[in-house]
C-alpha cells in the first residue's frame, strides 16, 4: 500500500562564495496519495530548494549536502543510486516548473517532447496518447499544432505542454513549483484550474507551491506555511484559513484581503523582507518583522500543535496549548 | 524561412559589391603606372601594353574605368594572365575542382572530428581531458599550418615512405577512372588532415563549451525530471543543441580553409588553385593573383549565406524570424 | 532556474576619474603569475626579444653570407646546419626573430590604433555612422586575413613597411568590433550617465571614460594580434612574399621546402614560429584571467 511522499526533519545546506548556508532548516513534510497539499510562503523562503532537494534536483557544484530523511513509499530518495532513481523521476513522480520556455527544449516540437516520455513502443498507442495527453490539458490536439515549436506558442500553452509532459508519465504524485508565475493573472487561474482538475480526475496527489491563497483554499486540503527555511505552520487549509496561529501566516493572509482579487489588487505587503538564510542564528526569525514579537522571541520557538494536525512555531499560541515534540 | 532567406540575401549583395570595390581600389592603389600593376613585371611589349590600356580603359577617368571594372567581374571577365594569354578565368576553373576536393575533404574532416571531440570533452567530468582538448587547440592555432605540411611529409614521405609527399596522383600510376580513388586518397589523407587540423580545434572547442552550457539549461533539467538516462539526455535534448554554435563556426571558416589551401597545396605540390596562386605571385602576374582572392572572398560570402541558411533551418527559432539568441 | 545565477558576482565597474584602468594592478599581477603557461609564455617572448636585439653579437656568422658548405647537417661549425647557399641558419633565426618582432610589433600597434578608432566613433555616434563603418569592416572582414594581406603584398610590393600595412588592413575589422562592442557596453553604465549630466564632452567621456575602461580586452586582443601577425608574415614569406632584404622564419621554411629531406632548415626554424606563437596566446589568455577575471577563458 502507498503511504507517498514523507519528509522528516529534512536540511538543505548549499555551497556559496560566503560558506555554506542552510536555507532549508529541519523541515517535514508529508503528502499522502491522493492528497493535495500546498506549500506557501514569500520569495527566498527556500521552498524552491525544499522540492529540488527532495527530488534530488541540485546540481552538484552547488549542493553541499542534505541531512534527515525523504522518502516516497517508504524508501529514502537520498539513498537511491542513480538508476533506480530515475525509476521514481517521470513515472512516480512528476515535476512541473515555472517558466515553460526555458523548460522546452527550443530546437524539438512540443508533441514530439510530451511523446518521449511514454513508455510504449507503438507508434499508433503513443499517438493516441499524446493527443489525449493534449486534450486533457487543454490544448489543441491537431497534429499541426503539435508540430509547432515552444516559441510559436503563449506563454499559457506552453506551461500547458509542460503539464502534458508531467502527466505523460502518469505519476502518483505531482509536484508543481509555481507553475503561473510570470503568466497573465486570467491566465494564471486558468492553468491552476488545470492543473487541479487533471490531478482530482487521476486521483493523483499534489505538492504545489504558489502564492494564490485563493487557489489552495479552494483546492488543496493541507497547506504548510515556510519562513526563512523552517515551516512555520501547518494544518488543514480551511483550520489555518480560518484562524491563523502564527502572526506570519495572518500576515500572508491579511494581504489577501479578498481572495477572489487578483493579485494586483492585494494592497498591503507584510513589511520587511525574508533574512537571507544563515542571518539570523538564534531566536524567532520572524521576530524583525512580527508585530507581536516580545522578549521570549529571542529564544528559539517550540513547534505548538494546536487542534488535531496543526502546528505552529511561536511563543505565542504555546501559552495555550501543548508542545508538538 | 522565404523572408529570413531574402533577408540574408540582401546583406549579401552589397557585400559582395563591397569586396569588389576593395579590390578595385587596390589595384589603383599600386605604385606606379596602373598598367605595369596590372600586368606585374612581365616583360610585355608597347602593343599589348596599349591593347591592356586600351582594354582596361585606363585612360579613362576613375568612376568610368570602376564602372568597366563592376561590368567586367559581372560578366565572370577576370583578365588575362600575362605569362600564357589565357583568360584568368579558364585558368582558375581548371583548377578549381582539385582545390574542391581538398577543402570539402578537410572541412567534412574537421565537422566530424571537431563534433566528436568537443562533445566527448563536454560531457566528460574530466578536467584531464578538458584541459588536453584546450591545449590541442591553442596549439593547432599557434602552429603554421605550412610547417605542419612540412613536417608530416618530413615524417610520412620522406623518413617513413608510407605517404606521398607531392601531387594528386602517382605519375607511375596507369589506373582509370574511379580505380584511381584509392591512389588520390592517398595523396589526400596528408594535406586534409593539416588544412583541418585547425578547423578540429576551433570547432573541437566550440562545441565543448557549448555542450557545457546546454547541460546547465533548465529544460536539460526538465528531461532529468522525465525520467531519461544521461546518456539518453545527452544524445536527445543535448547534443543536437550544442551543434548550433559548431554550424555558424565550421561555414564561417570555409574561408580560412580556401585560403589556407593556399599554403597547403603550395607545400603539398597539390594542383589546384592555390598553386595557381603561388605561380601567378611568383610570376607577378596581378590578373591572375587578384582574380584568385576575388573568387576566395566571394566563396566565403556564398558559403556564409548558405550557413545562414543551414542554421535557419536547424534552429527553429532564427527560422521563424525570431531572431533570439543562441549565436556566438 | 535561481541555482546557480543567484551567486553570479555583479558585474564590475571601474569608478571614474583618474583612476589607472587596469584594475588592481599588483593583484592582476598575482593572478597572472598564478598561471603557468602564461608565466612560461611571458619567459619565451622575453628571451625571444633580447635575442632580437642582440642579434648581432650572439649570431656566429653573418646570416646573409654565402659560404662553401653548402646544405651541410648541424655540425660544430654550423650548429643547425647550412642553406643550399651556405648560408648559416642559426644566424638566420637569431636575425629572423627581429622581422617578426618588428612586424608583430608594427602590426599590433597599428591594428590596435585604427581599430580602437573605427571601433569607437562607431560605438559611440551609433546610427548611420555605426552602420557604414561596421559595414566596411565586414567587406574587409570576410575576405580571409590571410587572402587579404597577401593580395595587398603582391600588388603594393614585398617590404616591410606594405607587408605591416597589410596585415594591419587584414586583422583591424576584429578589433574594431571589439571595441564597439566595450564601448556600446561602457556608454549604458551610470559612470558615462553621471559624465553626461556633469556636461563633459564627447571628447572627454570616450578618452577619460569610455577608453580606460574598454582596456583589459584590447590589451588581451593585441596579444593574440601579435601571434597572428607572427603567423601572417611567415606564410607570406613563405609564398615568395618575404622583405628579400630583411629575411625572416619564414623565408627558411620557403628554402627548406625546395628539399624537404634536409630537415635541419625546416624543423627548428618552424619550431621557432610555433613557441612564438603559443607563448603570446598563452600571455593573452594571462592577461584575460587577469585583467578580466569575470570573464571566461580559453
Ligand atoms: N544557487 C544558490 N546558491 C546559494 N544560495 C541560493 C541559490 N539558489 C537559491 N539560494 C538561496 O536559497 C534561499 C531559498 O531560495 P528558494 O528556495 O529559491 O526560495 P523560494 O522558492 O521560496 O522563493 C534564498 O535565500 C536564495 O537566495
Ligand atoms: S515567536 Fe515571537 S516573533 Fe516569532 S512569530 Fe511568534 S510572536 Fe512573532
Ligand atoms: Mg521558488
Amino acid at each position: 500500500m502507498s503511504t507517498g511522499l514523507a519528509v522528516r526533519d529534512f536540511s538543505v545546506a548549499l555551497k556559496t562564495p560566503a560558506g555554506v548556508i542552510r536555507p532549508v532548516d529541519e523541515v517535514s513534510i508529508e503528502v499522502r496519495p491522493s492528497q493535495r497539499v500546498a506549500l506557501v510562503g514569500e520569495s527566498g523562503c527556500g521552498k524552491s530548494m525544499t522540492l529540488r532537494g527532495i527530488l534530488r534536483f541540485i546540481p552538484p557544484s552547488v549542493l553541499d549536502g542534505v541531512s534527515g530523511e525523504a522518502s516516497y513509499d517508504g524508501v529514502d530518495l537520498a539513498q537511491l543510486d542513480d538508476r533506480r532513481l530515475r525509476d521514481y523521476r517521470g513515472r512516480r513522480i512528476a515535476m512541473v516548473f515555472q517558466d515553460a520556455l526555458a523548460r522546452l527544449n527550443p530546437t524539438m516540437t512540443v508533441g514530439a517532447q510530451v511523446e518521449e516520455v511514454l513508455a510504449t513502443r507503438d507508434r499508433r498507442a503513443r499517438e493516441t496518447q499524446v493527443t489525449a495527453l493534449f486534450r486533457s490539458v487543454g490544448l489543441d490536439n491537431s497534429r499541426a499544432f503539435r508540430r509547432r515549436y515552444p516559441h510559436e506558442l503563449s506563454g499559457g500553452m506552453r506551461q500547458r505542454v509542460l503539464i502534458a509532459i508531467a502527466l505523460a508519465g502518469d505519476p502518483e504524485l505531482l509536484v508543481a513549483d509555481e507553475p503561473t508565475t510570470a503568466l497573465d493573472v486570467t491566465v494564471q487561474a486558468q492553468i491552476l484550474d488545470t492543473i487541479t482538475d487533471v490531478v482530482r480526475e487521476r486521483g493523483m496527489a499534489l505538492l504545489v507551491v504558489t502564492h494564490d491563497l485563493g487557489v489552495v483554499s479552494e483546492t488543496c486540503e493541507f497547506v504548510y506555511v515556510m519562513y526563512a527555511g523552517q515551516i512555520v505552520e501547518s494544518g488543514l487549509v480551511d483550520a489555518v484559513f480560518d484562524d491563523p496561529g502564527h502572526p506570519y501566516t495572518q500576515g500572508l493572509l491579511a494581504c489577501v484581503l479578498d481572495v477572489d482579487e487578483p493579485v494586483e489588487q492585494r494592497v498591503r505587503t507584510i513589511p520587511g523582507v525574508v533574512p537571507p538564510p544563515g542571518s539570523v542564528t538564534t531566536g524567532c526569525r520572524f521576530r524583525s518583522r512580527c508585530p507581536a514579537a516580545h522578549d521570549r522571541c529571542a529564544a528559539d520557538p517550540p513547534v505548538v500543535r494546536l487542534d488535531g494536525d496543526r502546528t505552529a512555531r511561536c511563543w505565542l499560541p504555546s501559552d495555550t496549548a501543548g508542545e508538538a515534540s | 524561412m522565404l523572408r529570413f532567406t531574402a533577408r540574408r540575401l540582401l546583406h549579401a549583395v552589397p557585400l559582395l559589391f563591397g569586396v569588389v570595390t576593395l579590390m578595385f581600389f587596390l589595384l589603383q592603389l599600386a605604385p606606379g603606372d596602373p598598367i605595369q600593376a596590372l600586368i606585374g613585371d612581365y616583360p610585355a611589349t608597347p602593343e599589348y601594353i596599349a591593347q591592356v590600356t586600351e582594354a582596361y580603359g585606363l585612360d579613362q577617368p576613375l568612376l568610368v574605368r570602376y564602372w568597366e571594372y563592376l561590368q567586367q567581374i559581372f560578366t565572370l571577365n577576370l583578365g588575362e594572365s600575362l605569362a600564357g594569354r589565357v583568360p584568368v578565368a579558364d585558368l582558375i576553373a581548371d583548377r578549381l575542382g582539385n582545390t574542391l576536393i581538398l577543402t570539402v575533404t578537410a572541412m567534412t574532416f574537421a565537422a566530424i572530428v571537431g563534433v566528436a571531440v568537443g562533445v566527448w570533452a563536454g560531457v566528460s567530468r574530466s578536467r584531464t581531458l578538458d584541459h588536453l582538448v584546450t591545449g590541442v587547440a591553442v596549439g593547432s592555432l599557434s602552429i603554421p599550418m605550412f610547417w605542419l605540411g612540412q613536417m608530416l611529409v618530413l615524417i610520412f614521405a620522406i623518413k617513413l615512405s608510407v605517404l606521398p609527399s607531392q601531387g594528386m596522383y602517382s605519375t607511375r600510376s596507369t589506373a582509370e577512372g574511379l580505380d584511381r580513388l584509392p591512389d588520390l586518397l592517398t595523396h589526400l589523407l596528408l594535406p586534409a588532415l593539416v588544412l583541418a587540423m585547425r578547423e578540429i580545434g576551433v570547432v573541437a572547442r566550440i562545441v565543448r563549451t557549448s555542450v557545457h552550457d546546454v547541460l546547465t539549461l533548465p529544460y536539460v533539467e526538465t528531461a532529468r525530471a522525465k525520467g531519461f538516462s544521461r546518456a539518453t539526455i545527452i544524445r536527445r535534448h543535448v547534443v543536437r543543441n550544442s551543434l548550433l554554435p559548431a554550424v555558424t563556426v565550421i561555414g564561417y571558416n570555409f574561408g580560412f580553409i580556401l585560403a589556407g589551401s593556399v599554403l597547403v597545396e603550395t607545400v603539398f605540390g597539390w594542383p589546384g588553385m592555390g598553386q595557381l596562386l603561388y605561380e601567378s605571385i611568383r610570376n607577378r602576374d596581378n590578373a591572375v593573383t587578384i582574380g584568385i582572392v576575388l573568387l576566395i572572398a566571394v566563396a566565403v560570402v556564398v558559403v556564409n549565406l548558405l550557413t545562414d541558411l543551414v542554421y535557419g533551418l536547424v534552429d527553429p527559432r532564427i527560422r521563424a524570424g525570431a531572431g533570439a539568441g543562441g549565436r556566438a | 532556474m535561481s541555482l546557480t545565477r543567484d551567486v553570479v558576482p555583479g558585474t564590475r565597474r571601474w569608478r571614474t576619474g583618474r583612476r589607472p584602468p587596469v584594475p588592481g594592478g599588483r593583484q592582476a599581477w598575482r593572478r597572472f603569475l598564478g598561471h603557468p603557461p602564461a608565466v612560461a609564455g611571458l619567459v619565451i617572448l622575453i628571451v625571444v626579444v633580447l635575442v632580437a636585439v642582440a642579434a648581432d653579437w650572439i649570431a656566429p656568422y653573418d646570416p646573409q653570407a654565402v659560404s662553401q658548405a653548402l646544405l651541410e647537417p648541424p655540425s660544430g661549425e654550423h650548429l643547425l646546419g647550412t642553406d643550399t647557399v651556405g648560408r648559416d641558419i642559426l644566424s638566420q633565426i637569431i636575425h629572423g626573430g627581429r622581422v617578426s618582432l618588428i612586424v608583430a610589433l608594427v602590426t599590433g600597434l597599428g591594428t590596435l590604433v585604427i581599430g580602437s578608432l573605427v571601433g569607437a566613433v562607431a560605438g559611440f555616434y551609433g546610427g548611420r555612422v555605426d552602420a557604414v563603418l561596421m559595414r566596411i569592416a565586414e567587406v574587409f572582414q570576410v575576405i580571409p586575413s590571410f587572402a587579404l594581406a597577401l593580395i595587398i603584398v603582391a600588388v603594393l610590393g614585398a617590404n616591410l613597411a606594405y607587408i605591416c600595412a597589410a596585415l594591419v588592413m587584414a586583422l583591424w575589422p576584429q578589433m574594431a568590433r571589439l571595441v564597439r562592442g566595450e564601448v556600446l557596453r561602457i556608454m549604458t553604465t551610470d559612470m558615462v550617465a553621471a559624465a553626461r549630466t556633469v556636461g563633459h564632452s564627447n571628447r572627454r567621456i570616450i578618452m577619460s571614460d569610455v577608453l580606460p575602461n574598454a582596456l583589459p580586452p584590447l590589451i588581451v586582443q593585441t596579444t593574440i594580434d601579435l601571434g597572428s601577425a607572427i603567423l601572417l608574415q611567415a606564410g607570406l614569406a613563405f609564398l615568395g612574399l618575404g622583405d628579400p632584404s630583411n629575411l625572416s622564419w619564414g623565408d627558411i621554411l620557403q628554402q627548406a621546402q625546395r628539399d624537404l629531406s634536409a630537415w635541419w632548415m625546416s624543423v627548428p626554424a618552424g619550431v621557432v614560429i610555433f613557441l612564438v606563437v603559443l607563448a603570446a596566446n598563452f600571455v593573452g589568455d594571462g592577461l584575460n584571467r587577469a585583467l578580466r577575471p569575470t570573464s571566461s577563458h580559453l
